[in-house]
């Protein structure tokens, strides 16, 4: 009961605030979406604390650990991206420099969580999230990131710089998850990376798989509805008179005698 | 085959390829956590699924909004969700074959939850770096001279 309460009900909150903030076009609905999603995310973020017995609460936990980390490299992604050359908007280089050194901090909280003895830990044990999160983040990352280098290439026009720094990140991340099946760190051996990197593989199938069936059924259940709709009913064609109007206001357009 | 479809398979075979090495590499390596990872693939999906149905039910009521109000499409997507619920629970009570640490088909249903936001969060942080790294890249650039000057 506790922990639907000071876990699920947030969660729930969060998920459906956020979903509806997102896809909504009233303004009011909107900013009280926004409003539940927050009160929602910062009630799962102290979960631990609220309901420490409940396996749950792990979650919040691993919220907690990588919201700063998370935080550091999405604001200097936002600052480098924007102080860089954009027509409107830009920022200084002092901004550029702050957004430089967040992304390297950033980067390097989250590998310490790897490989160095800032790992999430909960009852002595580790966080069993950040073993779902780790692996699923490195996998996609070298994914997407190659896909990106691949479409400035194939997509743009004279991209190649652009392209080779994507497939920059994305070879770092692969070789990140190469290091981490081969070497031990300090709270999480290479056997057990390994394990969790076919559960993660696992996960991303069985999730695209799953929501792509969702999304045919979602297309599905509008095509019927839509093909059970009667025809729109079309216009009259114009009447002589009608014609005769358009084309008098048309002749009276045309020329620019009259300015 | 047209040009465009041929970029779009590079592009695929992109995203695809460094997952695939990464597997063909794991392997070589020789763990055997096939079981494990076949009931983790079965409730990604169930899971996957039913949340997602979820999800773009209430979603149509937004579709609802821009079509005078219909009941079938919304009533079409609460059955789409509903038997979701009832398949992933009737494959979570068939004993070994989907549980996974969890002593309860409660106790699978909420970790299998929570674990989809997991693995959603760390998509988004991968959507950040790389698209976030694109846009990077191309703003770091100097302008290109478009036209030469006569």
């Amino acid at each position: 009961m506790q922990a639907a309460l000071w876990f699920w009900l947030p969660a729930i909150a969060l998920v459906v605030g956020t979903g509806t903030a997102l896809s909504s076009r009233s303004e009011t609905i909107k900013n009280l979406s926004k409003s539940i999603a927050i009160i929602g995310f910062i009630l799962v973020l102290f979960s631990p604390v609220t309901v420490p017995d409940s396996p749950s609460s792990a979650a919040g936990h691993l919220l907690g650990s990588i919201i700063g980390p998370c935080a550091l490299l999405i604001t200097g992604i936002y600052l480098l991206a924007f102080s860089g050359n954009v027509e409107v908007g830009k920022l200084s280089s002092t901004d550029r420099k702050i957004g430089s050194a967040c992304t390297f901090f950033g980067l390097i909280w989250l590998e310490g969580m790897h490989w160095w003895t800032w790992t999430p830990m909960l009852n002595g044990e580790v966080n069993p999230y950040w073993l779902v999160f780790w692996p699923t983040f490195l996998i996609l990352a070298t994914g997407l990131s190659s896909g990106a280098a691949f479409s400035l290439r194939y997509l743009g026009d004279s991209r190649e710089k652009e392209s080779n720094f994507m497939l920059v990140i994305s070879s770092l991340t692969f070789a990140l998850t190469i290091l981490g099946m081969m070497l031990d760190g300090p709270n999480i051996s290479s056997e057990i990376f390994r394990d969790h990197f076919w559960l993660a593989i696992s996960d991303i199938f069985g999730l695209g798989i799953g929501v792509g069936l969702s999304i045919l059924v979602f297309a599905l259940v509008i095509w019927i509805y839509e093909s059970s709709l009667p025809p729109a009913k079309s216009l009259d064609a114009p009447s002589q008179q009608e014609l005769e109007q358009a084309a008098s206001i048309i002749s009276n357009h045309i020329g620019g005698e009259q300015e | 085959m047209s040009e465009v479809a041929k970029t779009w398979k590079v592009i695929v075979m992109a995203i695809s390829v460094p997952p695939l090495l990464l597997m063909i590499f794991a392997a070589i390596l020789g763990d055997d956590i096939s079981n494990q990872a076949f009931k983790r693939f079965g409730n990604a999906l169930i899971t996957g699924y039913t949340f997602s149905t979820g999800l773009l039910f209430i979603n149509m009521f937004f579709y609802a909004d821009s079509r005078q109000r219909p009941l079938a499409p919304l009533f079409g997507m609460l059955l789409a969700t509903i038997f979701g619920t009832l398949i992933t629970l009737w494959l979570l009570s068939q004993g070994d074959l989907l549980l996974e640490e969890n002593g309860s088909v409660r106790a699978q249903a909420l970790s299998n939850i929570v674990r989809i936001l997991v693995s959603s969060l760390a998509l988004v942080m991968a959507v950040v770096v790389s698209v976030g790294g694109v846009f990077v890249a191309i703003t770091s650039r100097p302008n290109r001279k478009l036209f030469e000057e006569e």
